[in-house]
C-alpha cells in the first residue's frame, strides 16, 4: 500500500510539475516557420548562467551588481535583488521569452545578435537542435555591460504575445536602439547601475521577425549599429 | 583482588547505566560547520536565494542558480571554569549542481557536513564522594544527497537523504583511586539514516516562507569500554530514534538587507530506545525515562544579513534560543559571519558562534560554560 501511495504521489508530482525538461523534437518540428523569433540579450560577460534553454544562455540579474573596485559588474551568489523576483523565461508559440517586469531578455546562440536581419533568418528554429552546442562562453569579459533592461512597457498577458511588431515591448526595444551606443558609453562611465542597465539593454537588443517587413527593417538598423560584435559572435559560433 | 572488585563494580554500573541521556546524546551537541548558516543563526528554512548551502530546508536548493563548491574548516573550544577542550577539523564539503531544464528548476546536491560537535570537560564529585573527571570529544558528520525542484511557479520542494555517522570518545577517571584501574575510555560509534523533506514558496517580491520536516532519524550506537590498563570490558549495541522535527520560518529580502526567522519543534518524548543486548525490561525502563524526563522543545532562530552597497561584502548576524529537552534551561547562541567575493567566481566566508549556558552542579553552584567556534571557508561558483 505504501509503495502504491508513493508511486501515486510521485506520478502526480512529476506530471503536474512546473519544471519541465526539454520538449521532444516533435514539438520543435511543429513550430511553424512563420513564428516570430525574438532575439534579445546580447550580453555575454560571465560563465554564470541562469539556465540553458535550447542552448540559449540566460543570465540571472538576481545576483548581479556593480563593483567599483573592479570597475565592472559581477555575479554575486550571496546577493539577491528582489526587483527581479519574476525573472524567468517562458515558452509561447515558438518563442522562448525571458520576461521580467515587462522586460524581455533573450540571447540565442544560433541567431546571435543579429538574427533579425533578413539575411540571417534563413535558418529555421529547428536548426538549433542540430547546431553544435556552444556551451562555453568564450571571449567573455568582466567589463562587458550588464544584462539588458528594456524600457518599461505593457506586458502582454494571457499568452497574447504574438508577432513582435505588434508587441509593445519589442517596439520599445527596437526604438531604443537608435541612440544606443552613446547611452551605453555614458552609463559605463558613470557606473550607475540603473542607468547602465537601461542603456545597455537598449543598445543590445535586436528584434527579429520572419513574417513582418516592418520589423525586418528595424532589425536591420539594429544590426548595423552592432555589426562588429555581432559578426564576430556569429563567426565564433559557426566554427563550432 | 581490588582490580577484580573494581571491574565488577564498573561492569555493572556501566552495562546497566544506560539511560535516557545515552539515547539523547547523539542528537545533543553543538551544531554548525557552514559559514552563512551559522552567521544567520541557522534561521535558514526560508533562506532561499542568498544561502548557497545545505540548510534545514532542502527546497532552498531549488533556488540556487550557480554550481557551487564549498569547503570549510572549523576550530572550536569548550570552556567550563578551569577546564577547556579545543577541537579543530574539516567542516563541510558540498557541491550544488542546477540541471539545465526547459522551465523551472531542478537542482541536485551532495555534501559531507559536520553536523554536530561534542565537547565536554569538567571535574566533579560523584554521589559516593569520589572526585572524577570526564572529557567527551567527538562529532557526527552527515552525508547528504538532495534533490530540489520548482513544482509550481515560485513553489519549490526538496528532499534530502541523510546518512549520519561519527564517534565520541569519553574518558572518565577517578584520580583519587588508582588511575590505571579506575579510569576507562568509552568509544561510541554512530551510524544511521534519516531524511528531510521541505517546501519553499516565494510569496511576493520581498517575502518567502518555508517549512521542512526532519523525518525520524535512527542512529545505531556501539559502545566499547576499555579500562586504562588495557582491559576491554566489551561492547554494547543499541539504537536511538529521534522523533520528527518540524521547521517553519520566513524571510524578508530587500536589496541591502535580509531578515530571517525559523522556529523548530520537536517532541522528545517520542524518542525511542531499543537494544538486543539489554533485557527488554531495561529497554522499557529507559523508554519510560525518556517519556518522564524529556519534553517538547521549541527553538527560535533569528538572523539578518547586510549586503554592503557597491561591494561584494556581506555581513551576517544571528541569535538562537535552544531549549534543552532534559531540563527547563535554555542554551543561547550568538553568531556573526561574512562572505566576500574575492574574484568573480571565488568567495571566502567565515563565521563565529558562541553557545553559552549555565550549568548547575550537584552542590547547587552555577558555572558559566561556553562553546566557541570559528569557521573559515571558500566557495567556487560557476
Amino acid at each position: 500500500m505504501k509503495k502504491i501511495l508513493f508511486l501515486l504521489i510521485s506520478v502526480i508530482l512529476i506530471s503536474g510539475c512546473y519544471t519541465t525538461f526539454y520538449p521532444p523534437d516533435s514539438v520543435l518540428n511543429n513550430i511553424p516557420d512563420s513564428a516570430d523569433v525574438i532575439v534579445l540579450k546580447p550580453n555575454i560577460t560571465n560563465q554564470n548562467t541562469y539556465n540553458d534553454y535550447y542552448d540559449n544562455y540566460y543570465y540571472s540579474p538576481y545576483h548581479y551588481r556593480y563593483n567599483p573596485f573592479w570597475g565592472s559588474y559581477i555575479w554575486d551568489p550571496y546577493y539577491y535583488d528582489s526587483y527581479y523576483w519574476n525573472y524567468r523565461p517562458y515558452y509561447y508559440d515558438g518563442h522562448y521569452i525571458y520576461s521580467h517586469h515587462d522586460h524581455w531578455y533573450y540571447w540565442n546562440d544560433w541567431y546571435g545578435w543579429n538574427s533579425g536581419s533578413s539575411s540571417t533568418t534563413s535558418n529555421t528554429k529547428r536548426d538549433r537542435r542540430t547546431y553544435p552546442r556552444n556551451r562555453r562562453l568564450s571571449g567573455t569579459r568582466a567589463s562587458d555591460p550588464p544584462p539588458p533592461l528594456l524600457a518599461p512597457s505593457t506586458r502582454n498577458t494571457g499568452g497574447t504575445i504574438t508577432n513582435s511588431n505588434n508587441s509593445p515591448s519589442v517596439k520599445t526595444a527596437t526604438n531604443s536602439n537608435s541612440n544606443s551606443d552613446n547611452t551605453n558609453k555614458s552609463s559605463r562611465n558613470s557606473g550607475a547601475k540603473s542607468n547602465s542597465r537601461k542603456s545597455n539593454t537598449s543598445s543590445s537588443n535586436a528584434t527579429v521577425t520572419k513574417s513582418h517587413s516592418s520589423s525586418k527593417s528595424q532589425s536591420s538598423n539594429n544590426s548595423s549599429n552592432n555589426s562588429n560584435k555581432k559578426s564576430s559572435k556569429r563567426s565564433r559560433s559557426r566554427k563550432r | 583482588m581490588k582490580k577484580i572488585l573494581l571491574t565488577i563494580l564498573f561492569s555493572f554500573s556501566f552495562l546497566f547505566s544506560q539511560n535516557y541521556i545515552d539515547a539523547l546524546s547523539p542528537f545533543y551537541g553543538f551544531k554548525g560547520s557552514q559559514s552563512i548558516s551559522i552567521g544567520i543563526g541557522n534561521a535558514t528554512v526560508a533562506g532561499g536565494q542568498v544561502i548557497p548551502e545545505f540548510t534545514s530546508n532542502p527546497a532552498n536548493l531549488g533556488l540556487q542558480r550557480f554550481r557551487t563548491f564549498e569547503l570549510t574548516y572549523t576550530s572550536s573550544e569548550f570552556n567550563s571554569s578551569a577546564n577547556n577542550l579545543p577541537q579543530s577539523s574539516f567542516g563541510t564539503f558540498s557541491f550544488i549542481y542546477p540541471l539545465k531544464v526547459y522551465r523551472g528548476s531542478i537542482v541536485i546536491a551532495t555534501s559531507l557536513e559536520k553536523e554536530k560537535e561534542f565537547a565536554l570537560s569538567y571535574q566533579d564529585i560523584d554521589q559516593n564522594g569520589y572526585t572524577f573527571k570526564q572529557r567527551n570529544e567527538g562529532k557526527i558528520k552527515n552525508w547528504h544527497f538532495a534533490l530540489a525542484s520548482e513544482i509550481s511557479e515560485n513553489l519549490f520542494i526538496g528532499a534530502d537523504i541523510i546518512i549520519p555517522y561519527g564517534q565520541i570518545d569519553i574518558l572518565k577517571e577517578y584520580p583519587n583511586i588508582s588511575p590505571d584501574t579506575s579510569g576507562f575510555t568509552q568509544n561510541v560509534d554512530y551510524i544511521g539514516v534519516s531524511a528531510t523533506i521541505g517546501m519553499f514558496q516565494i510569496i511576493s517580491k520581498h517575502f518567502n516562507w518555508g517549512i521542512s520536516v526532519d523525518l525520524p532519524k535512527e542512529i545505531n550506537i556501539n559502545d566499547e569500554f576499555t579500562f586504562n590498563d588495557g582491559y576491554e570490558l566489551g561492547n554494547l549495541e543499541y539504537s536511538s530514534t529521534k522523533p520528527l522535527t518540524i521547521h517553519v520560518g520566513a524571510s524578508a529580502l530587500f536589496k541591502y538587507f535580509n531578515l530571517f526567522y525559523e522556529t523548530e519543534w520537536t517532541d522528545w518524548k517520542n524518542m525511542e530506545f531499543s537494544s538486543d543486548d539489554l533485557y527488554s525490561s531495561d529497554v522499557t525502563d529507559i523508554n519510560e525515562e525518556i517519556e518522564n524526563n524529556l519534553s517538547q522543545t521549541i527553538s527560535h532562530h533569528f538572523g539578518g544579513a547586510l549586503h554592503m552597497p557597491f561591494l561584494p561584502l556581506h555581513l551576517y548576524g544571528g541569535y538562537q534560543i535552544l531549549p534543552e529537552p532534559h531540563s527547563d534551561k535554555n542554551r543561547n547562541v550568538i553568531s556573526g559571519g561574512f562572505s566576500y567575493l574575492i574574484k568573480q567566481q571565488i568567495s571566502i566566508h567565515g563565521a563565529y558562534q558562541r553557545y553559552y549556558w549555565d550549568y548547575e552542579t550537584d552542590n547547587g553552584s552555577i558555572i558559566n560554560e561556553t562553546w566557541d567556534q570559528i569557521v573559515l571557508g571558500m566557495s567556487v561558483h560557476f
